[in-house]
Protein backbone atom coordinates (compact mmCIF):
# COMPACT_ATOMS: atom_id res chain seq x y z
CA UNK A 1 0.00 0.00 0.00
CA UNK A 2 2.96 2.42 0.93
CA UNK A 3 6.48 2.24 -0.30
CA UNK A 4 8.98 5.04 0.83
CA UNK A 5 12.57 4.66 -0.29
CA UNK A 6 15.07 7.30 1.19
CA UNK A 7 12.33 9.54 1.61
CA UNK A 8 13.07 12.90 2.85
CA UNK A 9 10.98 16.56 3.47
CA UNK A 10 12.47 19.50 4.19
CA UNK A 11 10.75 22.42 6.05
CA UNK A 12 12.70 25.52 4.88
CA UNK A 13 16.00 25.06 6.79
CA UNK A 14 15.54 21.89 8.90
CA UNK A 15 15.04 18.44 7.94
CA UNK A 16 11.54 16.62 9.10
CA UNK A 17 12.07 13.63 7.81
CA UNK A 18 15.26 12.43 6.50
CA UNK A 19 15.97 8.83 4.34
CA UNK A 20 13.11 7.17 5.56
CA UNK A 21 12.59 3.70 4.52
CA UNK A 22 9.39 1.89 4.65
CA UNK A 23 6.89 -0.83 3.47
CA UNK A 24 3.38 -0.81 4.58
CA UNK A 25 1.01 -3.65 3.59
CA UNK A 26 -2.63 -3.65 2.70
CA UNK A 27 -4.82 -4.43 5.35
CA UNK A 28 -3.27 -3.75 8.38
CA UNK A 29 -3.12 -1.55 11.33
CA UNK A 30 0.03 0.16 12.11
CA UNK A 31 1.05 2.69 14.99
CA UNK A 32 2.74 5.29 13.83
CA UNK A 33 5.03 6.32 17.11
CA UNK A 34 7.74 8.37 17.93
CA UNK A 35 8.73 11.33 19.93
CA UNK A 36 7.29 14.77 19.88
CA UNK A 37 9.06 16.20 16.77
CA UNK A 38 10.13 13.10 15.44
CA UNK A 39 8.09 13.74 12.27
CA UNK A 40 5.52 11.42 12.82
CA UNK A 41 2.89 13.70 11.22
CA UNK A 42 5.19 14.75 8.26
CA UNK A 43 4.93 11.43 7.59
CA UNK A 44 1.33 11.23 7.37
CA UNK A 45 0.55 14.36 5.60
CA UNK A 46 3.36 13.18 3.14
CA UNK A 47 1.36 10.11 2.38
CA UNK A 48 -1.87 11.65 2.52
CA UNK A 49 -0.78 13.62 -0.39
CA UNK A 50 -0.63 17.44 1.42
CA UNK A 51 2.87 17.44 1.50
CA UNK A 52 5.58 17.62 -1.10
CA UNK A 53 8.39 15.21 -0.41
CA UNK A 54 11.98 16.94 -1.02
CA UNK A 55 13.87 13.84 -1.77
CA UNK A 56 13.86 10.40 -2.03
CA UNK A 57 10.98 8.07 -3.23
CA UNK A 58 6.91 7.39 -2.11
CA UNK A 59 4.41 5.77 -3.78
CA UNK A 60 1.04 5.05 -2.37
CA UNK A 61 -1.45 2.64 -3.88
CA UNK A 62 1.41 2.75 -6.73
CA UNK A 63 1.11 6.34 -7.42
CA UNK A 64 2.60 9.46 -6.40
CA UNK A 65 0.39 11.03 -3.30
CA UNK A 66 0.93 14.37 -4.33
CA UNK A 67 -0.35 14.16 -7.61
CA UNK A 68 -2.70 11.17 -7.26
CA UNK A 69 -6.86 11.64 -7.40
CA UNK A 70 -6.84 8.29 -6.96
CA UNK A 71 -5.08 8.67 -3.53
CA UNK A 72 -7.45 11.40 -2.65
CA UNK A 73 -10.41 9.73 -3.43
CA UNK A 74 -9.49 6.78 -1.56
CA UNK A 75 -7.52 8.41 2.00
CA UNK A 76 -8.86 9.99 4.56
CA UNK A 77 -6.80 11.98 6.83
CA UNK A 78 -8.53 12.35 10.45
CA UNK A 79 -6.56 15.05 12.78
CA UNK A 80 -7.41 17.44 15.10
CA UNK A 81 -6.62 20.33 13.22
CA UNK A 82 -8.94 19.01 9.99
CA UNK A 83 -10.51 21.71 7.96
CA UNK A 84 -14.13 21.55 7.83
CA UNK A 85 -16.40 24.12 6.37
CA UNK A 86 -18.45 26.28 9.37
CA UNK A 87 -21.63 27.25 7.17
CA UNK A 88 -22.92 23.52 7.18
CA UNK A 89 -23.84 22.01 10.04
CA UNK A 90 -23.32 18.32 11.52
CA UNK A 91 -25.73 16.69 9.08
CA UNK A 92 -24.71 18.27 5.98
CA UNK A 93 -21.30 17.52 6.76
CA UNK A 94 -21.66 14.00 6.78
CA UNK A 95 -23.66 14.29 3.86
CA UNK A 96 -20.84 15.79 1.70
CA UNK A 97 -18.47 13.30 3.09
CA UNK A 98 -21.20 10.87 1.86
CA UNK A 99 -21.09 12.64 -1.79
CA UNK A 100 -16.97 12.32 -2.50
CA UNK A 101 -16.69 8.55 -0.71
CA UNK A 102 -18.37 6.20 -2.66
CA UNK A 103 -18.42 3.56 -0.15
CA UNK A 104 -19.78 5.59 3.02
CA UNK A 105 -21.59 4.02 5.12
CA UNK A 106 -24.58 6.00 6.43
CA UNK A 107 -26.28 4.51 9.23
CA UNK A 108 -23.21 3.65 11.02
CA UNK A 109 -22.30 7.01 11.47
CA UNK A 110 -26.07 8.16 12.16
CA UNK A 111 -26.19 5.25 15.19
CA UNK A 112 -22.36 6.82 16.34
CA UNK A 113 -23.93 10.17 15.92
CA UNK A 114 -26.51 9.25 18.20
CA UNK A 115 -24.41 7.21 20.75
CA UNK A 116 -22.03 10.09 21.15
CA UNK A 117 -25.03 12.43 21.72
CA UNK A 118 -23.65 14.98 19.07
CA UNK A 119 -26.81 16.48 17.57
CA UNK A 120 -27.35 16.61 13.93
CA UNK A 121 -27.71 20.45 13.59
CA UNK A 122 -25.46 22.14 15.73
CA UNK A 123 -22.14 23.57 14.30
CA UNK A 124 -18.60 22.25 14.38
CA UNK A 125 -16.99 25.43 15.58
CA UNK A 126 -19.62 25.09 18.55
CA UNK A 127 -18.20 21.77 19.94
CA UNK A 128 -15.93 20.76 22.72
CA UNK A 129 -12.53 20.33 21.46
CA UNK A 130 -13.49 16.31 22.80
CA UNK A 131 -16.57 16.42 20.80
CA UNK A 132 -14.93 18.10 17.78
CA UNK A 133 -12.63 14.62 18.09
CA UNK A 134 -15.07 12.01 18.34
CA UNK A 135 -17.11 13.63 15.12
CA UNK A 136 -13.67 13.29 13.23
CA UNK A 137 -13.11 9.65 14.33
CA UNK A 138 -17.09 9.29 13.06
CA UNK A 139 -16.40 10.59 9.85
CA UNK A 140 -13.19 7.92 9.89
CA UNK A 141 -14.78 5.19 10.31
CA UNK A 142 -18.16 6.05 8.09
CA UNK A 143 -15.78 6.93 5.04
CA UNK A 144 -14.35 3.21 4.68
CA UNK A 145 -11.46 4.39 2.61
CA UNK A 146 -9.40 1.64 1.91
CA UNK A 147 -6.18 3.88 3.43
CA UNK A 148 -7.49 5.50 7.10
CA UNK A 149 -4.90 7.38 8.74
CA UNK A 150 -5.82 9.13 12.36
CA UNK A 151 -3.13 11.18 13.77
CA UNK A 152 -3.74 11.97 16.98
CA UNK A 153 -7.53 10.95 16.98
CA UNK A 154 -7.99 11.03 20.74
CA UNK A 155 -6.97 14.66 21.42
CA UNK A 156 -9.62 15.74 24.00
CA UNK A 157 -11.73 12.65 24.08
CA UNK A 158 -11.88 11.82 27.76
CA UNK A 159 -11.10 8.04 28.37
CA UNK A 160 -14.63 6.76 28.79
CA UNK A 161 -14.68 8.10 24.73
CA UNK A 162 -11.57 6.78 24.08
CA UNK A 163 -11.99 3.53 25.10
CA UNK A 164 -15.03 3.70 22.80
CA UNK A 165 -12.63 4.76 20.19
CA UNK A 166 -10.65 1.67 20.15
CA UNK A 167 -13.42 -0.69 21.02
CA UNK A 168 -15.22 1.03 17.54
CA UNK A 169 -12.26 1.61 15.29
CA UNK A 170 -11.02 -2.61 16.02
CA UNK A 171 -14.58 -3.71 15.26
CA UNK A 172 -15.35 -1.66 11.98
CA UNK A 173 -11.98 -2.68 11.42
CA UNK A 174 -12.70 -6.36 11.35
CA UNK A 175 -15.83 -5.96 9.87
CA UNK A 176 -13.94 -4.02 6.82
CA UNK A 177 -10.53 -4.48 6.69
CA UNK A 178 -8.56 -1.81 5.40
CA UNK A 179 -5.15 -0.16 5.69
CA UNK A 180 -4.86 1.99 9.11
CA UNK A 181 -2.16 4.43 10.15
CA UNK A 182 -2.59 5.60 13.82
CA UNK A 183 -0.42 7.86 15.33
CA UNK A 184 -1.22 8.75 19.62
CA UNK A 185 1.17 9.50 22.17
CA UNK A 186 -0.08 6.68 24.18
CA UNK A 187 0.98 3.60 23.01
CA UNK A 188 -0.16 1.60 26.24
CA UNK A 189 -3.74 2.41 25.19
CA UNK A 190 -3.61 0.81 21.42
CA UNK A 191 -0.84 -1.20 21.71
CA UNK A 192 -3.15 -4.43 22.15
CA UNK A 193 -4.77 -3.12 18.89
CA UNK A 194 -1.78 -2.34 16.60
CA UNK A 195 -0.39 -5.36 14.27
CA UNK A 196 2.62 -3.39 13.81
CA UNK A 197 4.57 -0.25 15.21
CA UNK A 198 6.53 1.84 12.95
CA UNK A 199 8.54 3.48 15.09
CA UNK A 200 9.66 7.07 13.82
CA UNK A 201 12.76 8.40 15.45
CA UNK A 202 15.01 11.30 14.56
CA UNK A 203 13.18 11.69 11.43
CA UNK A 204 13.86 8.12 10.55
CA UNK A 205 12.09 5.06 10.29
CA UNK A 206 13.87 3.44 13.63
CA UNK A 207 12.01 0.36 13.74
CA UNK A 208 8.94 -1.36 11.65
CA UNK A 209 8.08 -4.56 13.07
CA UNK A 210 4.98 -6.39 15.20
CA UNK A 211 4.20 -5.41 18.82
CA UNK A 212 5.03 -8.61 19.90
CA UNK A 213 8.39 -8.17 18.09
CA UNK A 214 9.02 -4.85 19.70
CA UNK A 215 7.90 -6.17 22.97
CA UNK A 216 10.49 -9.07 23.15
CA UNK A 217 13.44 -7.16 21.57
CA UNK A 218 13.74 -4.97 25.19
CA UNK A 219 14.02 -6.87 28.40
CA UNK A 220 14.76 -5.53 32.25
CA UNK A 221 17.63 -7.74 33.57
CA UNK A 222 18.03 -7.99 37.54
CA UNK A 223 21.04 -9.57 38.78
CA UNK A 224 24.57 -9.78 40.49
CA UNK A 225 26.47 -6.98 39.12
CA UNK A 226 29.04 -9.41 36.91
CA UNK A 227 26.17 -11.57 36.02
CA UNK A 228 24.54 -8.61 34.44
CA UNK A 229 27.32 -6.65 33.29
CA UNK A 230 28.34 -9.87 31.45
CA UNK A 231 24.77 -10.09 30.05
CA UNK A 232 24.98 -6.48 28.69
CA UNK A 233 28.21 -6.70 27.05
CA UNK A 234 26.84 -9.03 24.45
CA UNK A 235 23.33 -6.43 23.51
CA UNK A 236 22.83 -3.28 23.83
CA UNK A 237 22.68 -1.36 27.08
CA UNK A 238 19.78 1.23 27.38
CA UNK A 239 19.72 1.73 31.15
CA UNK A 240 21.71 1.22 34.01
CA UNK A 241 20.91 0.97 37.66
CA UNK A 242 22.84 -0.42 40.75
CA UNK A 243 19.99 -0.56 42.73
CA UNK A 244 21.93 -1.45 46.03
CA UNK A 245 25.74 -2.21 45.93
CA UNK A 246 25.99 -5.70 44.11
CA UNK A 247 22.51 -6.05 42.27
CA UNK A 248 21.82 -3.94 38.92
CA UNK A 249 18.62 -4.01 37.37
CA UNK A 250 19.32 -2.92 33.21
CA UNK A 251 17.50 -2.75 30.26
CA UNK A 252 18.56 -4.13 27.55
CA UNK A 253 18.17 -4.29 23.76
CA UNK A 254 18.40 -8.28 22.99
CA UNK A 255 20.09 -8.54 19.40
CA UNK A 256 19.36 -12.29 18.87
CA UNK A 257 16.68 -14.20 21.16
CA UNK A 258 17.74 -15.24 24.27
CA UNK A 259 17.13 -18.63 26.14
CA UNK A 260 16.55 -17.46 29.51
CA UNK A 261 17.44 -20.73 31.14
CA UNK A 262 20.88 -20.10 30.11
CA UNK A 263 21.19 -17.15 32.53
CA UNK A 264 19.75 -18.51 35.67
CA UNK A 265 21.53 -16.22 37.86
CA UNK A 266 19.53 -13.41 36.62
CA UNK A 267 15.91 -12.55 36.75
CA UNK A 268 14.06 -11.12 33.56
CA UNK A 269 11.33 -9.36 32.99
CA UNK A 270 9.10 -7.88 30.08
CA UNK A 271 8.46 -4.91 29.13
CA UNK A 272 5.17 -3.34 27.70
CA UNK A 273 5.58 -1.84 24.59
CA UNK A 274 5.12 1.27 25.36
CA UNK A 275 8.47 0.71 27.66
CA UNK A 276 10.31 -0.71 25.81
CA UNK A 277 9.94 2.46 23.08
CA UNK A 278 10.56 4.72 25.89
CA UNK A 279 13.76 2.91 26.59
CA UNK A 280 14.51 2.73 22.79
CA UNK A 281 14.26 6.08 21.87
CA UNK A 282 15.21 7.99 25.10
CA UNK A 283 18.09 10.14 23.60
CA UNK A 284 20.03 10.79 27.10
CA UNK A 285 20.76 8.52 29.87
CA UNK A 286 19.59 8.65 33.29
CA UNK A 287 16.24 10.68 31.40
CA UNK A 288 15.34 14.10 32.86
CA UNK A 289 16.41 12.98 36.56
CA UNK A 290 19.87 13.56 34.91
CA UNK A 291 19.58 16.68 33.96
CA UNK A 292 18.54 18.10 37.36
CA UNK A 293 21.03 16.49 39.21
CA UNK A 294 23.43 17.90 36.71
CA UNK A 295 22.03 21.40 37.37
CA UNK A 296 22.53 21.23 41.14
CA UNK A 297 25.88 20.50 40.67
CA UNK A 298 26.53 24.00 38.88
CA UNK B 1 -10.77 -3.27 0.73
CA UNK B 2 -11.27 -2.53 -3.24
CA UNK B 3 -9.55 1.14 -4.32
CA UNK B 4 -12.45 3.08 -6.02
CA UNK B 5 -11.19 4.58 -9.32
CA UNK B 6 -12.11 7.93 -9.26
CA UNK B 7 -13.11 9.85 -12.54
CA UNK B 8 -11.85 13.35 -12.73
CA UNK B 9 -14.21 14.77 -14.37
CA UNK B 10 -16.61 13.13 -11.39
CA UNK B 11 -14.77 14.64 -8.91
CA UNK B 12 -14.71 17.84 -9.84
CA UNK B 13 -18.60 17.98 -10.50
CA UNK B 14 -18.70 16.95 -6.62
CA UNK B 15 -16.37 19.69 -5.70
CA UNK B 16 -18.22 22.08 -7.84
CA UNK B 17 -21.78 20.81 -5.82
CA UNK B 18 -20.06 21.36 -2.47
CA UNK B 19 -19.02 24.81 -3.26
CA UNK B 20 -22.32 26.22 -4.38
CA UNK B 21 -23.30 24.49 -0.60
CA UNK B 22 -21.11 25.70 1.97
CA UNK B 23 -20.52 28.94 0.08
CA UNK B 24 -23.18 30.48 1.50
CA UNK B 25 -21.55 33.82 2.55
CA UNK B 26 -21.21 34.48 -0.80
CA UNK B 27 -24.71 34.62 -1.73
CA UNK B 28 -25.79 36.76 1.26
CA UNK B 29 -23.15 39.20 -0.06
CA UNK B 30 -24.16 39.52 -3.23
CA UNK B 31 -27.95 40.36 -2.13
CA UNK B 32 -26.73 42.59 0.31
CA UNK B 33 -24.51 44.50 -2.01
CA UNK B 34 -26.91 44.68 -5.20
CA UNK B 35 -29.68 46.64 -2.62
CA UNK B 36 -26.53 49.06 -1.67
CA UNK B 37 -25.96 49.42 -5.28
CA UNK B 38 -30.08 49.50 -6.44
CA UNK B 39 -29.78 52.58 -3.51
CA UNK B 40 -26.90 53.89 -5.28
CA UNK B 41 -28.47 54.03 -8.73
CA UNK B 42 -31.79 55.46 -7.83
CA UNK B 43 -29.75 58.58 -6.39
CA UNK B 44 -29.00 59.04 -9.76
CA UNK B 45 -25.86 59.61 -12.15
CA UNK B 46 -26.23 63.71 -12.99
CA UNK B 47 -28.66 66.37 -13.67
CA UNK B 48 -28.61 69.17 -14.75
CA UNK B 49 -31.36 72.02 -14.93
CA UNK B 50 -31.93 74.91 -17.11
CA UNK B 51 -33.23 78.02 -15.22
CA UNK B 52 -35.83 80.27 -16.80
CA UNK B 53 -38.49 82.76 -16.27
CA UNK B 54 -41.56 81.56 -14.54
CA UNK B 55 -40.31 77.37 -15.31
CA UNK B 56 -36.82 75.66 -15.64
CA UNK B 57 -36.30 72.46 -17.22
CA UNK B 58 -34.09 69.79 -14.70
CA UNK B 59 -32.93 66.53 -16.08
CA UNK B 60 -31.76 64.25 -13.99
CA UNK B 61 -30.36 60.68 -15.59
CA UNK B 62 -30.23 57.26 -14.22
CA UNK B 63 -28.45 54.55 -15.10
CA UNK B 64 -27.35 50.68 -13.53
CA UNK B 65 -23.93 51.50 -13.65
CA UNK B 66 -23.40 51.38 -9.77
CA UNK B 67 -25.26 47.93 -9.59
CA UNK B 68 -22.89 46.54 -12.19
CA UNK B 69 -20.21 48.27 -9.86
CA UNK B 70 -21.29 46.26 -6.98
CA UNK B 71 -21.30 43.06 -8.89
CA UNK B 72 -17.35 43.02 -10.20
CA UNK B 73 -16.51 44.39 -6.45
CA UNK B 74 -18.36 41.16 -5.29
CA UNK B 75 -17.02 38.40 -7.63
CA UNK B 76 -13.52 40.48 -7.19
CA UNK B 77 -13.58 39.62 -3.45
CA UNK B 78 -15.08 36.90 -3.47
CA UNK B 79 -12.47 35.18 -5.86
CA UNK B 80 -9.46 36.11 -4.03
CA UNK B 81 -11.45 34.53 -0.96
CA UNK B 82 -11.92 31.62 -2.57
CA UNK B 83 -7.68 31.28 -3.00
CA UNK B 84 -7.40 31.39 0.97
CA UNK B 85 -5.80 28.91 2.94
CA UNK B 86 -9.48 28.01 5.08
CA UNK B 87 -11.12 27.25 1.55
CA UNK B 88 -8.10 25.21 0.09
CA UNK B 89 -7.72 23.47 3.48
CA UNK B 90 -11.41 22.81 3.47
CA UNK B 91 -10.99 21.36 -0.60
CA UNK B 92 -8.38 18.58 0.47
CA UNK B 93 -10.42 17.43 3.87
CA UNK B 94 -12.72 15.88 0.99
CA UNK B 95 -11.73 14.32 -2.17
CA UNK B 96 -9.52 16.69 -4.04
CA UNK B 97 -6.19 17.38 -5.95
CA UNK B 98 -4.18 20.60 -7.03
CA UNK B 99 -5.87 20.04 -10.37
CA UNK B 100 -8.90 19.17 -9.86
CA UNK B 101 -9.35 22.02 -7.41
CA UNK B 102 -8.12 24.55 -9.89
CA UNK B 103 -10.80 23.40 -12.44
CA UNK B 104 -13.87 22.95 -10.13
CA UNK B 105 -12.62 26.91 -8.70
CA UNK B 106 -12.69 28.25 -12.41
CA UNK B 107 -16.14 26.38 -12.51
CA UNK B 108 -17.64 27.96 -9.60
CA UNK B 109 -16.17 31.43 -10.97
CA UNK B 110 -17.85 30.90 -14.31
CA UNK B 111 -21.26 29.91 -11.88
CA UNK B 112 -21.03 32.96 -9.71
CA UNK B 113 -20.41 35.10 -12.97
CA UNK B 114 -23.41 33.89 -14.47
CA UNK B 115 -25.32 34.56 -11.29
CA UNK B 116 -24.07 37.85 -10.83
CA UNK B 117 -25.03 38.75 -14.89
CA UNK B 118 -28.36 37.85 -14.06
CA UNK B 119 -28.56 39.52 -10.63
CA UNK B 120 -27.60 42.71 -12.45
CA UNK B 121 -29.69 42.63 -14.91
CA UNK B 122 -32.59 41.74 -13.04
CA UNK B 123 -31.33 44.54 -10.43
CA UNK B 124 -31.33 47.18 -13.67
CA UNK B 125 -35.03 46.31 -13.92
CA UNK B 126 -35.40 46.58 -11.08
CA UNK B 127 -34.56 50.40 -10.98
CA UNK B 128 -36.69 51.34 -13.44
CA UNK B 129 -39.28 50.00 -11.32
CA UNK B 130 -38.07 51.69 -8.33
CA UNK B 131 -37.81 54.92 -10.39
CA UNK B 132 -41.45 54.45 -11.78
CA UNK B 133 -42.64 54.85 -8.42
CA UNK B 134 -41.07 57.26 -7.10
CA UNK B 135 -40.58 59.75 -10.29
CA UNK B 136 -43.36 60.42 -11.98
CA UNK B 137 -42.00 61.32 -15.58
CA UNK B 138 -39.78 58.92 -16.85
CA UNK B 139 -38.50 59.01 -20.62
CA UNK B 140 -36.80 55.51 -21.04
CA UNK B 141 -33.94 54.86 -23.46
CA UNK B 142 -33.99 51.77 -24.33
CA UNK B 143 -33.93 51.00 -27.26
CA UNK B 144 -31.94 48.15 -27.20
CA UNK B 145 -33.04 45.13 -29.65
CA UNK B 146 -33.04 41.45 -27.88
CA UNK B 147 -30.05 40.01 -29.86
CA UNK B 148 -28.17 43.27 -28.34
CA UNK B 149 -29.69 42.43 -24.88
CA UNK B 150 -28.46 39.23 -25.55
CA UNK B 151 -25.00 40.07 -26.38
CA UNK B 152 -24.61 42.81 -23.77
CA UNK B 153 -25.13 40.14 -21.00
CA UNK B 154 -22.82 37.89 -22.82
CA UNK B 155 -20.03 40.65 -22.56
CA UNK B 156 -21.17 41.56 -19.32
CA UNK B 157 -20.39 38.11 -17.71
CA UNK B 158 -17.09 38.08 -19.78
CA UNK B 159 -16.32 40.95 -17.89
CA UNK B 160 -16.60 39.49 -14.97
CA UNK B 161 -15.29 36.19 -15.34
CA UNK B 162 -11.98 38.46 -16.26
CA UNK B 163 -12.51 40.18 -13.40
CA UNK B 164 -12.86 37.12 -10.98
CA UNK B 165 -9.58 35.27 -13.00
CA UNK B 166 -7.21 38.80 -11.99
CA UNK B 167 -8.64 38.14 -8.57
CA UNK B 168 -8.54 34.54 -8.77
CA UNK B 169 -4.50 34.73 -10.22
CA UNK B 170 -3.53 37.54 -7.81
CA UNK B 171 -4.71 35.61 -4.65
CA UNK B 172 -2.84 32.52 -6.29
CA UNK B 173 0.27 34.32 -6.67
CA UNK B 174 0.26 35.78 -2.73
CA UNK B 175 -0.49 32.45 -1.47
CA UNK B 176 3.09 31.36 -2.76
CA UNK B 177 4.68 34.64 -2.53
CA UNK B 178 3.36 36.89 -0.59
CA UNK B 179 5.39 39.91 -1.18
CA UNK B 180 5.57 39.21 -4.98
CA UNK B 181 1.70 39.12 -5.22
CA UNK B 182 1.54 42.14 -3.18
CA UNK B 183 3.90 44.23 -5.06
CA UNK B 184 2.23 43.43 -8.53
CA UNK B 185 -1.06 44.58 -6.95
CA UNK B 186 0.56 47.69 -5.72
CA UNK B 187 2.05 48.26 -9.26
CA UNK B 188 -1.16 48.08 -10.84
CA UNK B 189 -2.87 50.00 -8.59
CA UNK B 190 0.09 52.92 -8.29
CA UNK B 191 0.28 52.75 -12.86
CA UNK B 192 -3.62 53.09 -12.64
CA UNK B 193 -3.42 56.18 -10.18
CA UNK B 194 -0.82 57.77 -12.31
CA UNK B 195 -2.22 57.32 -15.66
CA UNK B 196 -5.47 58.33 -15.07
CA UNK B 197 -6.07 61.57 -17.27
CA UNK B 198 -2.80 60.23 -19.85
CA UNK B 199 -4.31 58.23 -23.09
CA UNK B 200 -0.99 56.38 -23.97
CA UNK B 201 0.08 55.02 -20.42
CA UNK B 202 0.72 51.23 -20.94
CA UNK B 203 -2.13 50.74 -18.10
CA UNK B 204 -4.56 52.76 -20.24
CA UNK B 205 -3.87 51.04 -23.32
CA UNK B 206 -4.49 47.84 -21.73
CA UNK B 207 -7.89 49.12 -20.26
CA UNK B 208 -8.40 50.73 -24.08
CA UNK B 209 -7.41 47.25 -25.62
CA UNK B 210 -10.93 45.68 -23.75
CA UNK B 211 -13.09 48.18 -23.53
CA UNK B 212 -13.02 49.89 -26.64
CA UNK B 213 -13.99 47.21 -29.08
CA UNK B 214 -16.37 47.98 -31.69
CA UNK B 215 -17.15 44.47 -32.95
CA UNK B 216 -18.38 41.87 -30.69
CA UNK B 217 -16.78 38.48 -31.69
CA UNK B 218 -13.45 40.21 -31.73
CA UNK B 219 -14.02 41.78 -27.91
CA UNK B 220 -15.09 38.25 -26.97
CA UNK B 221 -12.10 36.49 -28.20
CA UNK B 222 -10.00 39.23 -26.56
CA UNK B 223 -11.69 38.17 -23.23
CA UNK B 224 -11.23 34.70 -23.84
CA UNK B 225 -7.31 34.82 -24.64
CA UNK B 226 -7.10 36.86 -21.69
CA UNK B 227 -9.03 34.72 -19.21
CA UNK B 228 -7.23 31.15 -20.58
CA UNK B 229 -3.71 33.22 -20.01
CA UNK B 230 -4.72 34.25 -16.51
CA UNK B 231 -6.36 30.40 -15.81
CA UNK B 232 -2.87 29.59 -17.04
CA UNK B 233 -0.72 31.86 -14.67
CA UNK B 234 -2.69 31.12 -11.22
CA UNK B 235 -2.61 27.16 -12.54
CA UNK B 236 1.14 27.52 -12.27
CA UNK B 237 1.53 29.34 -9.33
CA UNK B 238 -0.88 26.92 -7.50
CA UNK B 239 0.47 23.78 -8.68
CA UNK B 240 3.31 22.94 -6.48
CA UNK B 241 1.15 24.12 -3.34
CA UNK B 242 0.98 22.06 -0.49
CA UNK B 243 -1.56 22.09 2.02
CA UNK B 244 -2.26 21.82 6.10
CA UNK B 245 1.83 22.75 6.49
Amino acid sequence: MIECKKLSKRYRSHFALSNLDCTIRENTITGVIGRNGAGKTTFMKLVAGYLKKTNGELRVMEENPFTSLKVSANTIFIDDQMSLPTSLNLGELLDSFAMFYPKWNGSLANELMVYFQLPQKSYVQNLSKGMRSTFQAIIGFAARCPLTIYDEPTTGMDSAVRKDFYRALLKDYLAFPRTILLSSHHLEEIENLLEEVLIIHNQQAFLHMSVSELKESVVAVKGDKLAVDHFVAMHGKLAYHEMVPGTVMAIVKVHNHVRRDDFPELTFTNLTANEAFIYLTDSQEGGIDRVFERSQLV
Amino acid sequence: MSLNEASLFDVVKKQIRFKMKSYTGIYHSLIILQILGLFVASMGEGSMSEPGFGRSISVQSFGSGPVVAVTALWLFINTLLLTTRAYREDDFTFVSTRWSRQLANFSFIAILATLGTATAFMGTNALKVILFWTIGELIMLNNLSFPSIVESLVVLFAYLVLIAAVAYTIGSIVQRRKWLGIGISLLFILFGTVSIGYDTTSINVLIYFFMIEPNFLVLILKLVSAISLLFLVSWMASDNQEVRV
